[in-house]
């Protein structure tokens, strides 16, 4: 899978911006940021959830500074609020323009992203998986339609004031 | 003794972490147990060449081992663990205390199937307690845990703890082999 990540960021990502750190978005996304970091040989980020008490109590794990330019690597964009959310985080210290995730679960997360000024490559959207399996025989075409139902009346971006 | 190889690169561990990782002042280790500096392998596990070196020290303790999957213990080990993973060609578990509890059980349970004997990886071990606590959460589910590797023990009473509740601890660099520039 992180060939696959490594694959969609070097066609999609590094010909427009170079990418000078991967930021993984715990949980999920830190353990596939951590294998891109290691085959790109780019260092790597992430942002604690908590605030920890012990320790540093640093808010950002790694090195950063204002010139990076960090690549955001998690699972999956719903809404793409937390996306969002971690990104400003991240902001505070480094540039954040592009967004790479496994499964794009098509509920308004590219148009979301797109406002927050980032840009989603997804390696896959939904609806390319539930056409597969119902290509495939794996699903009946009930459940097709009540998923592809599902997901087209999720489509629309979120109101601009939560 | 170790090998030539393996003892080259604990020093070549223990030197990055002298150089990058080591602060000095008074911190509390995440049990509220006061060190009188701290070691952030997050400055070591984030740089490919620190994250490279760990891998292949993991990797050649690994081999000494009967395993089945490997587990992180915090989201501090969670890169370790991750490259590991994908080298060995083990499955990894990520064990996050006080998380959706109910669901990641039974997450486990199904993760652990056919393959019981899992081998915790820690990036630092102080009192012992988070290694512990992932242990225990692993027996819960059915795991036979036996063994911990940490990168660095920091010599806190891991590992008398650790093997009071039957799990050995290796670590690949001791309190000992750290000298915190002043």
């Amino acid at each position: 899978m992180g060939d696959l990540y490594v694959e969609v960021i070097k066609n999609e990502v590094e010909p427009k911006w170079r990418i000078s750190r991967i930021a993984g978005v715990p949980t999920a996304g830190l353990p596939i940021a951590t294998v891109v970091s290691q085959k790109m040989r780019i260092p790597l980020i992430y942002v604690r959830k908590e605030h920890r008490t012990h320790g540093l109590g640093k808010t950002i794990e790694g090195v950063v500074s204002q010139e990076d330019n960090v690549l955001l690597v998690d699972d999956i964009v719903t809404t793409g609020n937390s996306t969002i959310e971690e990104a400003a985080i991240i902001r505070g210290s480094a540039n954040v323009k592009h967004v790479v995730v496994l499964v794009d679960r098509e509920q308004g997360g590219p148009v979301n992203l797109q406002r927050a000024d980032l840009a989603l490559h997804p390696l896959v959207k939904i609806s390319e998986i539930i056409n597969y399996l119902k290509e495939l025989g794996a699903i009946s075409m009930n459940i097709y339609e009540t998923v592809t139902k599902y997901i087209s009346a999720l489509q629309q971006p979120l109101p601009k004031e939560a | 003794m170790s090998s030539g190889t393996t003892g080259n690169l604990r020093d070549a561990m223990a030197r990055l972490i002298e150089e990058r990782a080591v602060y000095k002042g008074e911190f509390r280790g995440p049990s509220g147990d006061r060190t009188d500096y701290y070691i952030d392998m997050a400055m070591i596990l984030s740089d490919p060449t620190g994250l490279e070196i760990a891998l292949n020290l993991i990797l050649a303790e690994l081999k000494k081992l009967k395993v089945d999957k490997i587990a992180s213990p915090s989201v501090e080990a969670d890169p370790i663990v991750a490259v590991v993973g994908t080298h060995a060609n083990i499955g990894s578990l990520f064990i996050h205390q006080g998380r959706r509890i109910y669901a990641f059980e039974k997450a486990l349970e199904n993760l652990l199937q056919g393959s019981r004997r899992v081998v915790i990886i820690a990036d630092v071990t102080l009192s012992g307690n988070t290694v512990l606590s992932a242990g225990k959460a692993l027996r819960a589910a059915g795991a036979q845990v036996e063994s911990a590797i940490a990168l660095v023990d920091l010599e806190r009473g891991a590992r008398q703890l650790l093997s009071q509740n039957g799990i050995n601890l290796v670590s690949l660099i001791n309190a000992g082999n750290i000298h915190p520039k002043s």
